[in-house]
């Protein structure tokens, strides 16, 4: 039942985002904090792990006629309970999140793992899947966030980590880490990493 | 019955929505509470922030000259202890409130209501039985979205102490960034009087000329986001103009409509 593999697998070698190249462009949007990539990786994990599972359960009832449909409505139910969440426990937050969580609905991610895997396989191995993508996800996101914080912002989790000297000294802060195109060039750079040290083609 | 036909694709669908939609409706009962409570905390925080009494977006800090007797931990501490909210007319008056909460009026709402029946919030910052500072909600509508906010004006109703915007749906990155302090600490020391006329303050598409005396009552705007500099500049015309004649009155009685 338990299979490492299904889980650690979408976390490097087929990870969702640098060899499938799915959820590129919530990972540009969210990713000029750290704090905020962190927590909307951490949704995405919820939420793929969660619709895995519930379409798993169902999949041997579900018509196929309408597939796509019931496993939107699943998802778009599963991220507003998400949103929910966030509007009690964490306000400050899901304020910055603004659109970005109700946006997970349409994250190439979860549907692809819904349609690829929970749709043939039972709950558990389902659960681990999305899990592990939703991991995969999450680290790509906390790595390009530090990096853009950091080389952005000059802080990182929102505390200040270049100290004012340097400052003084003349450094400044890459104003176009902060922008979509920074993101662009810091994930275009672990692909090109990971593809070389892995030796992964595209067929 | 048959998986493909059409009564069980309808069933099935119908049974999902209902199901679906009935654990949304209880997530939204249960949880409103504490989303209202949050939603109030960061009403006072925005109100603190704007009268300068948080250092910083994060932790409270009522704490060093505001008030050596009392230390406070967090925002409804900090809140009770300094503001002193109160309802006017349109006329500048108080008025008698209508049972809502000066926190939870929405200034929207007023802004649609016949001019007699308007009720506006006013916080005013208290030491002693003396008004150091008021604040005031803004409200008007940016690029995209509606954009929410206070001003704080110093005890002269003039000079600019601090805004802030809590509440809006513009371009991350671009016209989102008046949420962020350093885009609104420029308005800091800012004056809405010029020759006895409200002009607020104007963001402009450039940068403010200094050696200008309307740089005065002009802060330099956010490069890609004009539009939402003029909302954010109409907005605050249209929601001082709605103080205007509270601005004037406090000014000519010198505070002591407090009680």
């Amino acid at each position: 039942m338990f299979d490492k593999k299904i889980l650690l697998d979408p976390v490097g070698a087929t990870n969702p985002v640098t060899i499938q190249i799915l959820g590129i462009c919530s990972a540009l949007a969210v990713t000029s904090r750290l704090k905020t990539a962190v927590v909307v990786g951490l949704s995405v994990i919820i939420v793929v792990a969660l619709s895995n599972v519930v379409i798993s359960l169902i999949r041997n009832y579900i018509p196929s006629k309408v597939r796509i449909i019931i496993e939107m409505t699943v998802i778009a139910s599963l991220v507003i309970l998400v949103d929910q969440f966030l509007k009690a426990y964490a306000y400050q937050l899901s304020k910055q999140l603004s659109v970005f969580v109700g946006l997970i609905i349409t994250n190439c991610i979860v549907l692809g793992r819904l349609e690829a895997f929970a749709m043939a396989n039972p709950p558990v191995p389902s659960f681990l899947d999305g899990v592990g993508n939703g991991l995969g996800y999450a680290l790509i996101l906390a790595v390009v966030g530090s990096l853009r914080e950091l080389l952005g912002s000059g802080s990182l989790w929102g505390y200040r980590v270049i100290p004012e000297p340097l400052y003084a000294a003349g450094y400044s802060d890459n104003g176009l880490m902060v922008l979509a195109p920074g993101a662009f060039i810091i994930l275009a750079l672990i692909i090109w990493a990971q593809r070389t040290y892995t030796g992964y083609r595209e067929e | 019955m048959q998986r493909e036909g059409n009564a069980y694709t309808f069933l099935f669908s119908a049974g999902v929505a209902i199901l679906c939609a009935f654990l949304l409706a209880l997530a939204s009962q249960l949880l409103k509470a504490r989303q209202d409570l949050a939603q109030e905390a960061d009403i006072k925080r925005n109100i603190l922030q704007a009268l300068n009494l948080l250092k910083d977006g994060d932790s409270a800090y009522c704490g060093t000259d505001v008030m050596e007797a009392k230390r406070c931990a967090d925002i409804a501490c900090c809140y009770e202890a300094n503001v002193r909210p109160l309802i006017v007319g349109h006329d500048g008056r108080p008025a008698p409130g209508t049972g809502t909460a000066a926190e939870r009026i929405d200034l929207a709402k007023e802004m649609e209501k016949p001019e007699a029946l308007r009720r506006l919030p006013v916080f005013t910052r208290v030491r002693d039985g003396r008004v150091l500072a008021y604040c005031f909600p803004v409200y008007g509508k940016g690029l995209w979205s509606s954009i929410y906010g206070y001003i704080a004006l110093d005890r002269d109703l003039d000079t600019v102490l601090g805004i802030t915007f809590h509440k809006q749906g513009e371009t991350p990155g671009l016209g989102g960034e008046i949420q962020y302090p350093e885009f609104q600490s420029r308005f800091n020391g800012k004056k809405i009087f010029k020759a006895g006329r409200l002009v607020a303050v104007t963001v402009l598409k450039r940068k403010a000329d200094t050696s200008l005396p309307e740089a005065l009552h002009q802060v330099d705007g956010i490069t890609g986001a004009t539009l939402t500099g003029k909302g954010v500049t109409a907005l605050l015309k249209k929601s001082l103009a709605l103080y205007e004649p509270y601005l004037r009155l406090e000014k000519k009685g010198g505070g002591r409509n407090v009680r």
